[in-house]
């Protein structure tokens, strides 16, 4: 069931309706329950075999989550063990879902290499959806529950509800125990406030979803899938559409996941600020899948950090380019997963080894607001991501370089025109998103969607959804990130 | 509270007032087109008013390929009208046809069809011929058949149907293409220095269920109308260097029913890579289409003729 699909609104519709009906009692229990029933259902529609898979593992971390409390204080190392024993779990299922029959193939693809001929077969295990997300989600629990930072949850559906919530489980964002299962604790009330602000942010998920991404996707797998028959231009032109894609289909989704939380009352992550305003990689991993990083950050990057101190600063570099590397293999099995991580981590490292230097440089050419040298950044930083961005979309790391090399060999001819009649639509949708992220970056008191004049946030509603049913792709495609 | 609900209430007013003033305006933009205009205006007369003994159903090829002075000229005792509409895929032919079936029964339908035409419907062209018809009770139960969900309560939005060529629209007003739609007449010019040309048809062979579904449907409803029915694939310039399962798959599903015949010149030696007949790989020019339809009547006559004697045996 997509979110954009008319399905999922009839299922969040039905859900609504009692979901609003038991908030009139003192306790949050029903309304749990019910979310948690929804949630097993939205993911069974997908698989329902996988929903064995995710119950044993949220009950198998739940009763961790209160052995650890209850050995924290007495017996810490039983604590530890058990966390590490928790933290493995977690890392195992991913490993043996994701990469597995992956290690599998290239090690016989190894020693068939070396001429030691193997029978070696993969398994052919089926990755369930959103494993990624929601073993994190795992992970997060009993590593806050051990640093003491949150109490062991004492309610097995509370839990359930926050491993398996339904608009987070396929693509995050991914929530931490801190913040969501407090709030499952509380009667979510309907307030007009909350379902006014949720549907908002649903329709401009849906605009950035079926307006820009799905218009896009038809010209750049055309163009980036067939590159060796097209010309620089186009394939130059096909890059740049891919970076608004690859944003606007996974911001899309994410705006679409918290609009359905603040709906329900349930306050979830934000998972994007305006990546492409970031003057320097290092910003832009700030602003890009933000509950990503931050996870990796609070729970790969600090501890390596750390173990890495008496290295100095090489240590925080060989830090950096571990947690990029961990970044990019999280996405999937494959090498160009891991060249992507790579390519970012160097990024960071030349980031941060220039950081003195460069901030020297503009104090003392007074640059810092000069809008050439803001924008010129902002520019690279885009260049930048693009070409990470084809490295992530390439099938392998030598369809990558073949790639840049049809870059190279320039040919003539224009640019490749077949499916422009969904670009040009695409192209005025992510000038409409520009402008409405430069408003919020430099801060201007303007508002059209969020306005509080009633006939200007109407006239912006009605604007967006003739646009989406004029101009945007309705079939209700899959998003990018639901295969991570 | 209150004034919540007014303003809520006025929201939904606006959505619709807007929704249909820009859904009535595009109407009759397409409508006023030069090229889809004319062809709107074809499935408007096929769907309301067609009347004919034979009745020719099919995109292009059959509007350019049949040559329909020629049947005229064979078949003297029989009406017959061309509905060959440019662009039009399978699946608009079935519904144009099942309308045509409402008002009127024909003697003998020749069903001109691609050699894909079991494809997926997107594969082939839009449905964007049948946006002003939707309203027409036939053609949105015909359409309920097709893989779209929930396709009624997407209806219900008049903007919802012209999803996708507002900006053709728009391109077609302002930046008009001077060679416009021309109506039955033969097409011009040849393809003589082309020399050989070889296709493989069954890349990606994938068929659409529903659309084999929808046509089984018609067929069965033709043979309890006791309509016989010809499909008819037309020369085509490219030589195929497979065994089109396109068509294989067409001739299983026709098999079932008794009063249906499969003709496939796709690939017939006279025409093939023949430049002088063809004025591009798809369609014949005005000379190859009265050679093949004069070929093609003594085939229909052969078939006519088969049926009549099996019918007299039984």
């Amino acid at each position: 069931m997509l979110v954009n699909s008319i399905s999922f609104w009839i299922f969040f519709v039905c859900l609504l309706i009692p979901y609003w009906a038991v908030s009139t009692s003192n306790t949050s229990k029903w309304q749990n329950w019910l979310l948690l029933i929804a949630s097993y259902y939205f993911y069974a529609q997908a698989s329902w075999k996988m929903c064995l898979l995710l119950a044993i593992a949220t009950f198998v971390f739940y009763v961790l989550g209160i052995l650890i409390e209850k050995y924290n204080k007495s017996k810490e190392k039983i604590a530890s063990w058990l966390t590490n024993m928790g933290v493995c779990l977690g890392v195992g299922l991913l490993f043996y879902f994701k990469f597995l029959d992956f290690f599998i193939d290239e090690f016989a693809d190894l020693l068939n290499h070396i001429g030691l001929q193997t029978n070696m077969s993969s398994f052919g295990i089926i990755m369930p959806l959103g494993i990624s997300f929601f073993t994190f989600k795992l992970i997060s629990y009993i590593i806050e529950v051990h640093r003491e930072n949150i109490p062991a949850s004492r309610n097995v559906v509370n839990f359930g509800v926050f491993v398996a919530f339904f608009p987070t489980i396929m693509s995050g964002p991914i929530d931490r125990p801190n913040q969501f299962l407090p709030q499952l604790e509380i009667v979510r009330k309907y307030t007009g406030t909350n379902l006014r602000d949720g549907l908002k942010r649903i329709l401009w998920g849906m605009f950035l979803k079926m307006c820009i991404a799905d218009q896009l996707a038809g010209y750049t797998d055309a163009v980036l899938n067939n590159y060796i028959h097209h010309n620089t231009t186009s394939i130059l032109f096909a890059s740049f559409l891919y970076s608004f894609q690859m944003y606007t289909d996974f911001c899309g989704y994410s705006e679409m996941a918290l609009g359905v939380g603040h709906i329900l009352g349930i306050k979830i992550r934000e998972n994007f600020n305006r990546p492409f305003w970031a003057q320097n990689v290092a910003e832009y991993w700030r602003r890009w899948h933000m509950s990503l990083t931050t996870w990796l950050t609070d729970y790969v990057f600090m501890p390596l950090n750390l173990a890495f101190r008496n290295i100095g600063t090489y240590g925080l570099y060989l830090a950096t380019l571990l947690n990029l590397i961990i970044v990019g293999f999280w996405h999937g099995a494959n090498w160009t997963y891991g060249l992507f991580g790579v390519y970012h981590g160097l990024l960071l490292i030349i980031v941060s080894a220039n950081d003195k230097r460069r901030k020297k440089f503009e104090k003392k050419h007074n640059l810092k607001k000069k809008a050439y040298w803001v924008y010129g950044r902002q520019l690279l930083t885009f260049i930048l991501c693009t070409v990470g961005f084809l490295i992530f979309r390439s099938p392998s790391v030598g369809a990558f370089i073949d790639l840049l090399s049809a870059i190279g060999a320039s040919t003539g001819g224009g640019l490749f025109k077949e499916g422009m009649q969904n670009v040009v639509p695409a192209i005025f949708a992510i000038l409409i998103l520009l402008s409405k992220e430069y408003k919020d970056e430099k801060k201007l008191n303007i508002a059209f969607l969020h306005s509080t004049n009633y006939l200007v946030s109407l006239a912006t509603i009605t604007i967006i959804i003739f646009y989406i049913l004029l101009l945007g792709a309705l079939e209700g495609s899959s998003f990018i990130y639901f295969q991570f | 509270m209150k004034k919540k609900l007014v303003y809520t209430l006025i929201f939904c007013i606006v959505l619709i007032g807007v929704d249909k003033c820009i859904g009535l305006f595009l109407e009759h933009q397409l409508t006023t087109l030069p090229d889809d205009g004319d062809r709107l205006a074809k499935i408007n007369y096929a769907i309301n008013k067609v009347k004919a003994d034979i009745i020719v159903v099919g995109a292009s090829d059959a509007r350019t390929t049949i040559n329909t002075q020629i049947l005229k000229d064979s078949f003297t005792n029989y009406s017959i009208y061309n509905c060959g509409i440019d662009g039009q895929p399978t699946f608009v032919c079935d519904v144009v046809l099942n309308c045509i079936l409402n008002r009127t029964v024909p003697k003998l339908v020749l069903w001109v069809v691609r050699p894909d035409a079991l494809k997926d419907m997107k594969g082939q062209n839009d449905l964007s011929l049948l946006y002003p018809f939707y309203n027409n009770y036939y053609v949105k139960e015909r359409l309920d058949c097709t893989d779209e969900s929930f396709l009624r309560l997407k209806l219900l939005s008049k903007v919802y149907r012209f999803n996708g060529n507002a900006l053709r629209i728009a391109k077609a007003k302002f930046f008009p293409d001077p060679t416009t739609y021309l109506g039955f007449t033969e097409l011009d010019g040849d393809c003589t220095n082309m020399g050989n040309a070889e296709i493989e048809i069954n890349q990606n062979f994938c068929v659409n269920e529903s659309l084999k579904k929808s046509l089984m449907c018609t067929l069965e409803r033709m043979q309890q109308m006791g309509i016989k029915v010809v499909f008819i694939l037309t020369p085509k310039y490219c030589r195929n260097l497979t065994e089109n399962q396109y068509v294989k798959m067409l001739d299983s599903v026709r098999s079932k029913y008794t009063n249906t015949y499969l003709i496939d010149d796709s690939q017939i030696d006279t025409l093939i890579c023949n430049g002088k007949y063809f004025r591009d790989v798809e369609h014949l020019n005005a000379k190859g289409s009265q050679l093949y339809t004069k070929m093609l009547v003594n085939k229909i006559i052969h078939f006519m003729n088969n049926m009549n004697k099996s019918s007299n045996e039984d």
